[in-house]
């Protein structure tokens, strides 16, 4: 069992790991370049993020995390939007604003944070305790 | 009971393996000098130089879910088994996530049980569930008298140079541990003055190595801390966060992650993520979570490393 297991993490040191973060980096490439200073005048010349998700959620101004996700992932709400994020997960969770904007506290299973967005713009954020989860909520 | 006969002639693969399945019969690695041993528990007539140290984790004080409601509980059977030992350690060393939320009131329940542990001093380092205030602040008052930075500080016991280092004030974002710039250069400055022959025992809270970084179980520069020690003769890292037992041999260099006393992880890829295993079952819980043991034998310069479950009863 334990041999087993170490096989794969040997298997994913060597090969596995850059192929899945290779993948993983595409997909986030756009929560990622808000960490850095030149993030936000790319935000905004580029119209960021994939927002297939945002159209399958039902409950439009929701953000559910579960299984170490936001979902959606991009929630595209209007101005004066109230939104929920709730933690259905195992873990705790910290939703944090890349732009230092709004930020919950540490949320247990089950906790909720509101945040109310008045002003349009493209609001990347992240959780404080596993970085690599990314989101963001798009104001119009 | 276990030996490993590789000593110091490098990592290999089967060394690697062996040293997995030595890790879940309880026993594992010794490292130092060319006589690398393992000590069956309470085998070994206690010289002058030689002392033991105890590894606690990952207390989790305020987790409310399966598979532990209470780890207060957990936690206080820990802290009985190292009131137990005879002779009793020199110290204790707490390798982080001490608390679930870092809320003020988990922090004063954490302390009111770690001021019942029967030994001299405690050394601290925060794991990334203690840093969640965004200061550090709340660990930082309680438990960082002395320390620099973040949390950082070195001291020395009986010959052997201990170093704890802070990889969880600022994550990446890939999730991964960081230990920035200005504490390397604090390391750099900590270690140069040292003879190779010193023993170095470094606690942290996440892997120094690459263990997981899907998971973020790694520090992105965990390596140039690695290289600022690899002219030691003997070089021990302690680190909890995976709340289960991982090891890895690399030459005089040991790395090994310590169980959590609150609860025990889903191993790495089978699961979402980094989530508790809820499906332990109550009658199983106590095998996975439990106390490191660490005996320094002065005269071979060995570090010996041994977990042992609460559910063993005994450190």
């Amino acid at each position: 069992m334990r041999l087993h297991w170490h096989k794969i993490v040997i298997i994913a040191a060597l090969g596995l790991s850059s192929i899945l973060l290779v993948q993983w980096n595409k997909l986030s490439t756009a929560a990622d370049m808000s960490h850095s200073a030149e993030s936000m005048a790319a935000h905004r010349a580029a119209p960021a993020a994939p927002v297939q998700t945002a159209e399958k959620a039902a409950a439009a101004n929701e953000v559910i995390i579960d299984n170490f996700a936001f979902a959606p992932a991009s929630l595209t709400v209007k101005v004066g939007t109230t939104v929920t994020w709730t933690n259905r997960d195992d873990d705790a969770h910290q939703v944090y604003s890349t732009n230092d904007l709004f930020k919950s506290s540490p949320m247990d299973t089950n906790d909720k944070f509101s945040f109310e967005f008045k002003a349009p713009g493209t609001y990347p954020y992240y959780c404080k305790l596993h970085p690599q989860m990314k989101g963001q909520i798009v104001v119009q | 009971m276990t030996r490993n006969d590789d000593g110091n002639k490098g990592m290999n693969r089967r060394t690697f393996l062996k040293g997995v399945s030595l890790a879940t019969a309880g026993v594992i690695w010794t490292v130092g000098d060319r006589s690398s041993f393992a000590l069956a528990a309470g085998d070994a007539q206690a010289a002058a130089g030689d002392f033991t140290f105890i590894q606690i984790s990952d207390t989790h004080v305020g987790f409310k879910q399966d598979p532990n409601k209470d780890p207060l509980v957990t936690f206080q059977e820990a802290i009985a088994e190292i009131n137990a030992l005879a002779p009793p350690p020199d110290f204790v060393i707490h390798t982080g996530d001490m608390t679930h939320l870092c809320k003020p009131e988990e922090f004063d329940a954490a302390a009111e049980l770690l001021k019942t542990i029967k030994v001299k001093e405690i050394f601290y380092v925060p794991g990334e569930h203690d840093e969640l205030d965004n200061t550090g602040q709340e660990f930082l008052k309680r438990f960082g008298k002395g320390t620099i930075g973040t949390g950082w500080h070195s001291h020395d016991h009986k010959g052997v140079h201990f170093i704890g280092l802070v990889n969880v004030a600022k994550l990446t974002s890939t999730g991964l541990g960081s230990l920035g710039p200005e504490q390397l250069d604090w390391l750099k400055k900590d270690v140069e003055r040292l003879d190779p022959s010193t023993p170095i025992v470094v606690y942290t809270h996440m892997p120094l190595w690459m263990l997981y970084p899907q998971w973020g179980w790694g520090t992105e520069d965990g390596d140039q801390a690695l290289s600022l020690m690899k002219r030691f003769k003997s070089v021990s890292v302690l680190q909890g966060h995976i709340h289960q037992i991982q090891s890895k041999i690399d030459g005089n260099l040991t790395l090994h992650t310590a169980r959590s006393t609150a609860f025990p992880i889903v191993e790495a890829g089978k699961g979402p993520g980094p989530v508790p295993d809820k499906n332990v079952p109550p009658d199983k819980l106590r095998s996975m979570i439990g106390l490191t043991r660490v005996n320094y034998r002065g005269q071979k310069h060995s570090v010996g490393i041994f977990d042992s479950s609460l559910a063993d009863k005994q450190l």
